[in-house]
């Protein structure tokens, strides 16, 4: 049940509350059983306190399910309107989802509810997601920055169907409350009876928004009163207040895990709901819509930025987002000058840009599936014999060399070229016989490929027993296929 | 951070068929002719590697998109990469290059229009707010020069961003963090066509892993 790890929990606090708890939960079911619908008496199911449940029910039915209509008559009843643009807003950021993060955000509400009508509960992944979300919600402004105000609002003397219910009304007035309603925000705090004052500076510094009504706090402060206020205080007295804060604690930790897994379930292994992510508001950030997209949005940039910064050389040093960004542009644009330069080099190096020649610039599989590409592609070099390229590339830039006969020189290069033919001499016994003779350098180059296979076929062999060339012998053997 | 391999592969593949391709439209070119075909070649390379690699087959990168047609909005390109794309695959870039450039140019004139108007609104705006700021902040000396130094700091992010949006192919219509990702995605990209290509002139094997 407790789905957290131990750390978060105070060891000795936990147990009574869940002892505590567990009385609770006894005194629920006999309260309980008698009075309620079974469609959402499961999730509203206070006989304490019917303003809190209206309030419930109205937040529910905003979600999409019919309100209860026996509490029709109490003054919370007909609560102010919800903002339903807002809503939608607040919305779309739980993309529908989440039959598996239930279990997750759900530990406490079962603790609390040991209803039959729970599996609707686990059914319902709406309002499973909800909970879990809104746990998670609420155990952060309480954690940093409310210290004082949530144990308290926790750990209220809350008894069993109250204490359930609060919980339920803490998912559901977080909801409504981030979304600007008055009326369950009121309720929440009338439901909060002794840490009132807390619950009110919470309000106010958290979310601007929950406009408290005040005619309608003082509407509810009495039935609250004579709902809950003997239980109360019977618990206070069992537990005393310590106890009570350290079990508000527990149980906010406990509320917090369910949030972390949730977040963790969401933004890791399933892919499926890849919109959601989990966001945390810390001391005295906002929590409405906005703000939390906005907080979105620059923590994916500076993800982005970080992976930036691990790409770009020389940029991990750097601090601050200009400094960086410089450093992203300066790399971008030697990049691109590269690039230009690269192919001012080709083009001057070898002006046939041909290099099927050099067999081993793939692998095989490429080769072999370009292989037929190339023999329709490739023109037959017709010209006139070919130049000793080697030396002048050696001696002059290879700019002026292609300028002065670049353009006639229909030789191929790269046999030519210094660096890749020592490479081949020393590798390949049977270019180094090639390369010697210009003549037959000119043979190899001007004939059809069938002149290659012809010429490998005598030193199949020896290619084949140079085993670090092997993959080149087997190339030659495709083209020998390919060609007999 | 390096490019799949599989990238690198199809990249290499595509690069020495579209070098082909270009060597052998180039046999009367000039040097700087033929060096903007080398260069067109293997852009195209990497933006037709890249667009196949992809994970989702759909969505080929705005910068391989905009790449494309950037060499396709010149006309003495066509055969060049009518050979390399093949027809209807340049067909549809210079299609998409010539559409772009009208609508561009009509949305440019509305947007300008737009911005015009926005700005001068925003600007008095935020102007009077600033000045019942520092009204405000008069008296507590300081929080002026930490919002200034801020602006300022803003500001600068904001011409980076700017300079960096025209290098990035396509990230004109770019803002923030898609943008950013393009440039994570071009970053990458632009990478593996040097390596690739340092290894065609040097004529040695690329690491293709």
């Amino acid at each position: 049940m407790n789905c957290g790890p131990p750390d978060q929990l105070p060891p000795a606090s936990a147990p009574s509350c869940f002892l505590n708890l567990n009385w609770d939960q006894s005194m629920a079911a006999a309260a309980a059983g008698d009075h309620l619908d079974p469609a959402l008496s499961s999730m509203v199911s206070s006989p304490a306190s019917n303003s809190t449940a209206a309030a419930a029910t109205d937040g529910l039915a905003l979600h999409g399910i019919s309100p209860q209509p026996q509490y029709g008559g109490t003054p919370l009843s007909s609560p102010p309107k919800l903002n339903l643009s807002m809503m939608g807003q607040f919305h779309h950021y739980q993309p529908p989802q989440v039959g598996g993060a239930g279990p997750g955000g759900l530990p406490i509400l079962e603790n609390l509810m040991p209803m039959g009508h729970l599996d609707q509960f686990l059914a319902d992944p709406g309002f499973a997601e909800r909970a879990a979300r809104l746990s998670g919600f609420d155990g952060r402004p309480g954690g940093s920055g409310y210290g004082g105000a949530v144990p308290g609002q926790f750990g209220l003397p809350d008894a069993g169907p109250v204490g359930a219910l609060k919980e339920l009304e803490l998912g559901n007035g977080r909801d409504e409350s981030s979304v600007s309603d008055p009326a369950s925000a009121s309720a929440e705090m009338a439901l909060k009876g002794p840490s009132d004052g807390n619950a009110k500076k919470r309000k106010a510094s958290g979310k601007g928004k929950g406009k408290d009504g005040p005619g309608s706090t003082a509407a509810k402060d009495p039935a609250k009163e004579e709902s809950s206020g003997k239980r109360c205080k019977s618990a206070d007295e069992s537990n005393g207040v310590e106890d009570n804060s350290g079990k508000g604690k527990a149980a906010q930790s406990n509320s917090e895990n369910g949030g972390k897994k949730q977040g963790k379930d969401t933004s890791k292994p399933p892919e499926p709901p890849k919109d959601y992510i989990h966001v945390r508001a810390r001391r005295g950030e906002a929590t409405d819509s906005h703000s939390l997209a906005e907080r979105v949005r620059r923590e994916k940039i500076s993800q982005r930025m970080k992976l930036l910064q691990d790409l770009v050389p020389g940029c991990n040093k750097v601090v601050g987002k200009a400094v960086m960004l410089d450093e992203i542009i300066n790399y971008v644009q030697s990049l691109q000058r590269q690039v230009e330069f690269l192919s001012m080099k080709l083009a001057t190096v070898n002006p046939q840009l041909d290099f099927n020649n050099l067999p081993n610039l793939l692998p095989k599989d490429i080769h072999q599936s370009c292989g037929p590409m190339q023999n329709s592609h490739f023109p037959l070099e017709t010209s006139g014999a070919p130049l000793p390229y080697l030396n002048q590339s050696h001696q002059g830039s290879p700019l002026g060399c292609s300028l002065t006969n670049g353009m006639d020189n229909q030789s191929n290069m790269h046999p030519l070229d210094p660096a890749f033919c020592r490479q081949m001499n020393s590798q390949h016994p049977f270019l180094n016989g090639v390369s010697d003779a210009a003549s037959q350098v000119g043979t190899f180059w001007q004939d059809d490929l069938q002149s290659v296979v012809h010429m490998d076929i005598g030193q199949g062999q020896e290619i084949a027993a140079t085993s670090s060339n092997s993959y080149n012998g087997s190339l030659q053997t495709v083209h020998m296929k390919m060609e007999l | 951070m390096h490019a799949p391999r599989k990238f690198r592969k199809a990249f290499m593949a595509q690069l020495l068929v579209s070098l082909r391709a270009a060597g052998q439209a180039s046999k009367s070119m000039g040097l700087r002719e033929r060096r903007d075909a080398v260069r067109l070649s293997s852009d195209v390379a990497m933006a037709l590697a890249s667009a196949r690699t992809r994970s989702a087959p759909r969505s080929s990168a705005a910068w391989a998109r905009a790449l494309v047609a950037r060499h396709a909005v010149e006309r003495r390109n066509e055969a060049l990469m009518r050979r390399i794309m093949g027809g209807a695959g340049y067909e549809m870039a210079a299609a998409a290059a010539a559409a772009a450039r009208s609508r561009k140019e009509a949305r440019s004139r509305r947007i300008v229009r737009r911005s015009r108007r926005v700005c001068s609104g925003s600007a008095g705006r935020r102007r009077r707010v600033s000045l019942a700021a520092a009204a405000a902040a008069a008296a507590a000396s300081g929080g002026a020069v930490r919002c200034s130094a801020m602006a300022a700091a803003r500001r600068m992010v904001k011409a980076r961003l700017r300079v960096l949006r025209s290098l990035v192919p396509g990230g004109e219509a770019l803002r923030g963090l898609s943008l950013l990702s393009e440039t994570l995605d071009y970053v990458v990209c632009l990478k593996t066509q040097v390596e690739l290509m340092q290894c065609l002139c040097k004529g040695s094997r690329p690491k293709l892993g």
